[in-house]
């Protein structure tokens, strides 16, 4: 592993029952590198992710962690992750205090909640219990922390509070966060790396600040020219929408269509239109 | 987490513990209410035996069953642990618990459970392990409980049907013929026929295979569907449960002993062999071999012979208790008497002139714990006319005794009285006459149990031995010899026939009771009521046979060896060495030494050779 590697996947494989969820997939993810992984539906985005998190074991591959990554710095939350539910909060902090060494536990996030210690966590809302999982998982100080469509499922008080103990663990830890997210408008600040993922690959590899550059959108009414890759095309009644990539500047000189900037959230439509599109073939 | 798996223990622990406990509670309000003179602990032990295996069950079943209800599977996946540490904090504590369950078991099982114990040690003691090892390989079957809790239950049926085939197999093999050993009878008796080294090797490499199967595709557990998982451990369980089943037949095949047999010499000198593996029975003469139709168990103590009958009690089949009566001249066996359902017959029968008498008890009794009372019918059975006589006995007290024993009858000029003792108490034993109609009349005690030969009831107290007449109306002292000593007379061999033949002498021994020990042999010469030693000069280890005449036998025995050393006649005070014996064992799986009226039968690793007596002079066979 080069030293600055925290996690090294190497051909992996998961099979769901005769369907391939990841298929001989390699990657590798940087200490400090907030990555976001996308992609439609059933693409294999959590099965990947729960994999890193020790929950799904590969049919075949290797995952190698960093010398220096301990299970216990390691943490996983996921929208379908229950916690112990017969435990109170009380008892569950303890519990995974004592699973996970953590010797002071950030009981911050809870309190800005309100949250009592007695209540038992099958009580618990949705977003509360997003938080406290948070704090369980923030507590740990984890180097890695994998996060599995929590923000869509949150109140904005929620999302916030849950966002800004990213950053936070982001600059005091120096910790690698992997998200699985269908939605970008609050979090989008955040990723530096974009993964999209189609059918157990990822389809785009893309640093944040390249990917503007490396796609844009065509607006006019007729066809274009066919050396121009087209991703995706959105066409109605009015205009037709094409989505160029991969983009060159030579572009701009050859052709005199206005290749327009377009944000991350539609950036990342297009690919996934472009996958449907290229299923509906 | 470990803390977290031994609360949960414990606290399955308690819940299995109280419900025990209400159960008892409500048994104890039952028998309170019908005023039940039952021991508290005769349903105790039962009832704890059965739970501690349902605990067993579901210590094996429940492995993740708190994490599958609180759906925190996929929480606990993320711990910091991997799968086999998981798995061995899952198991240490409910391990501990089921060793704890155990040894409490073997305390309760020692502390009087042996006796009301329906499953015997041994195959308890595999069974609960078995179970548990079973209900963990299948706790992740399926996330439903009850799915694998049902599977459990139908896999380990198909576990005991395979320990069961298993021996049959090298039964097979080993040339012994088919194996009809009943698996009530397994279960019951332990699997005795198997020397218990063997049978522990062929319980677990039938076992093996499941939990190694499961610990292998635990390796890979994960959130997966489960027939994801089953698909691996079917993959990994095919070919260890084969490896498994070749080692465990040959386990069985190399532990498995010669099967059991019994013999038994008629007074017309053919040879009775009973097999308890396949409960055939044949009988041989000098050229022949004949197979009975039906199985027959008779034994020198418990049988009666006369000129053309042997009668027996018969307890293989399940739930019938009858009388056999055998042929000795055309081998025909018929049934004399068969109880009611509920009931259980004594196995010794005797005889007076035309008449069997036997006992007959509600099931559930055991001479052990039974108490007189309630229970007890007596039946006789006429050889002539076949007809049968039962009459309940009408006890005048109740006494709690631990056994029981007819040894005598006389008859008046209008009714014919049997004579039975009842053990109750130390060197302690009351007399009874027992008319036709069942009515139970006391008579006396003794010390030690009496005898009544040549019309004299004989009995004991500290200081003397007395010898009484029997009248209808009173007992009448005939002579008191005064005797300190610890004298035990030997009636054992003359209880199958009580009738009455003219004795010269009564055989005893004296015994030192602290040591145990026998410390001389005696003869009562009762033509004179002298007692007199009888010399010599070797180790009286051993067991004194008298076969309803005036010669006695005593086998001299090397219990710590389980050895028989050399056979003596006595005759009077005379006494001969008949013959030594090297390396012939008392019993063992494949030797026996049995000694009969006509004569001596020895089974030496399987060989038999039967030598009349008081000759010695050894009986042909040809087809043995």
């Amino acid at each position: 592993m080069i030293n600055n590697e925290i996690i090294k996947v190497k051909n992996l494989n998961i099979n769901f029952n005769k369907h391939m969820a990841i298929d001989n997939l390699s990657i590798s993810f940087n200490k400090g590198e907030t990555v976001l992984i996308t992609g439609r539906n059933g693409s294999g985005k959590t099965t990947f992710l729960k994999c890193l998190g020790g929950i799904l074991f590969p049919d075949s591959g290797l995952i190698q962690f960093g010398n220096k990554v301990s299970k216990r710095k390691i943490g996983v939350i996921s929208d379908k992750m229950s916690l112990l539910e017969d435990y109170t909060l009380e008892q569950g902090i303890a519990f995974h205090s004592e699973i996970f060494g953590i010797d002071k536990f950030n009981f911050s996030l809870i309190n800005q909640l309100n949250l009592k210690y007695e209540r038992k966590i099958k009580t618990l809302s949705a977003g509360e219990r997003a938080i406290y999982h948070l704090s369980l998982i923030i507590s740990q100080k984890p180097e890695l922390l994998l996060i599995d469509e929590i923000i869509h499922m949150i109140d904005a008080y929620i999302r916030e509070l849950f966002l800004e103990a990213l950053i936070e663990l982001i600059n005091d830890v120096n910790t690698t966060i992997i998200m699985v997210n269908h939605t970008f408008s609050e979090t989008g600040r955040i990723p530096e790396r974009i993964l999209i993922m189609e059918q157990g690959k990822f389809i785009l590899d893309e640093k944040r600040e390249n990917l503007n550059k490396k796609i844009k959108k065509i607006i006019t009414h007729k066809e274009i020219e066919e050396d121009i890759p087209v991703l995706f095309k959105k066409e109605s009644s009015i205009q037709k929408e094409f989505y160029i990539y991969p983009f060159k500047e030579e572009f701009n000189s050859k052709y005199k269509y206005d290749f327009q900037d377009i944000n991350l959230t539609e950036i990342i439509k297009s690919f996934i239109g472009g996958c449907y599109a290229k299923k509906r073939v | 987490m470990l803390k977290k798996e031994f609360k949960e223990v414990f606290k399955q622990m308690l819940y299995f513990l109280l419900i025990i406990f209400l159960i008892l509670c409500a048994e104890f309000i039952e028998r309170v209410i019908s005023k039940s003179t039952f021991q508290f602990f005769d349903s105790f032990f039962p009832i704890f035996q059965f739970g501690i295996l349902f605990m067993a069950f579901f210590f094996g079943i429940s492995l993740f069953s708190s994490e599958v209800r609180q759906k925190g599977t996929e929480y606990i996946l993320s711990f910091p642990y991997s799968r086999l540490k998981l798995l061995c904090i899952k198991v240490a504590p409910r391990a501990i618990a089921m060793i704890l369950f155990y040894l409490l078991y073997i305390v309760f099982y020692y502390l009087g459970g042996k006796n009301i114990s329906i499953i015997a040690i041994v195959s308890f003691s595999y069974f609960f392990f078995a179970l548990f090892l079973i209900s963990i390989s299948f706790s992740s079957v399926r996330d439903n409980f009850l799915v694998n809790a049902i599977t459990v239950l139908f896999v380990f049926s198909g576990f005991l049907a395979l320990v069961y085939a298993v021996y049959s197999i090298a039964h097979v093999l080993k040339g012994y013929g088919l194996f009809c050993f009943p698996f009530k009878s397994i279960f019951m008796a332990g699997v005795s026929f198997v020397e218990p080294k063997f049978t522990f090797f062929v319980i677990l490499f039938l076992v093996l295979p499941f939990i190694t199967s499961f610990v292998l595709a635990f390796r890979k557990f994960d959130i997966r569907s489960c027939s994801i998982f089953n698909k691996r451990y079917i993959k990994l369980f095919i070919p260890t449960f084969i490896a498994g089943l070749i080692l465990s037949i040959f386990f069985a095949y190399s532990g498995i002993h010669n099967p059991y047999k019994s013999y038994y010499l008629t007074e017309n000198h053919k040879l009775i062999e009973t097999n308890y593996f396949n409960f055939n029975s044949c009988i041989y003469d000098n050229e022949s071999k004949i197979k009975l139709k039906e199985s027959i168990e008779p034994y020198s103590w418990s049988s009666v012979e006369d000129e053309k009958h042997i009668y027996m009690s018969d307890w293989s089949e399940k739930d019938v208790y009858k009388v056999q009566r055998f042929n000795k001249i055309n081998n025909h066996i018929e049934t004399s008497y068969t109880s009611n359902k509920k009931n259980r017959l004594s196995w010794r029968l005797q005889k007076y002139k035309d008449e069997i008498i036997l006992f007959e008890r509600e099931k559930g009794e055991s001479p052990y714990s039974t108490k007189v009372g309630k229970v007890r019918s007596l039946i006789l059975i006429n050889t002539v006319t076949k007809a049968i006589n039962k009459e309940k006995l009408k006890f005048q007290n109740k006494w709690k005794h631990i056994s029981s024993f007819l040894f005598g009858v006389y008859e008046t000029s209008n009714e014919r009285l049997w004579l039975k003792y009842f053990h109750i108490g130390k060197n302690l034993y009351q007399i009874v006459e027992i008319n036709k109609h069942g009515n139970v009349k006391e008579i006396g005690k003794s010390k030690n149990p009496p005898l009544y030969v040549n019309n004299i009831l004989i009995t004991n107290d500290e200081q003397n031995i007395i010898f009484e007449s029997l009248t209808q109306k009173e007992k009448k002292i005939i002579k008191k010899i005064p005797e300190k000593r610890d004298i035990h007379f030997n009636p054992r061999w003359f209880r199958p026939n009580l009738n009455h033949e003219k004795k010269r002498f009564i055989y005893a021994s004296a015994w030192d009771m602290k040591k145990k020990k026998r410390k001389k042999l005696l003869v009562l010469n009762l033509e004179n009521f002298k007692i007199k030693d009888i010399k010599t000069d070797f180790n009286l280890d051993g067991y004194l046979r008298v076969f309803n005449s005036d010669i006695a036998y005593f086998t001299q025995i090397d219990f710590k060896n389980n050895l028989i050393k050399a056979l003596y006649k006595i005759d009077g005070e005379k006494i001969k060495l008949l013959k030594r014996f090297k390396n012939v064992e008392r019993f063992g799986e494949d030797s026996s030494f049995e000694i009969f009226k006509p004569g001596i039968v020895i089974r030496k690793k399987g060989k038999v050779s039967v030598f009349s007596l008081p000759d010695l002079k050894e009986l042909k066979f040809k087809k043995l």
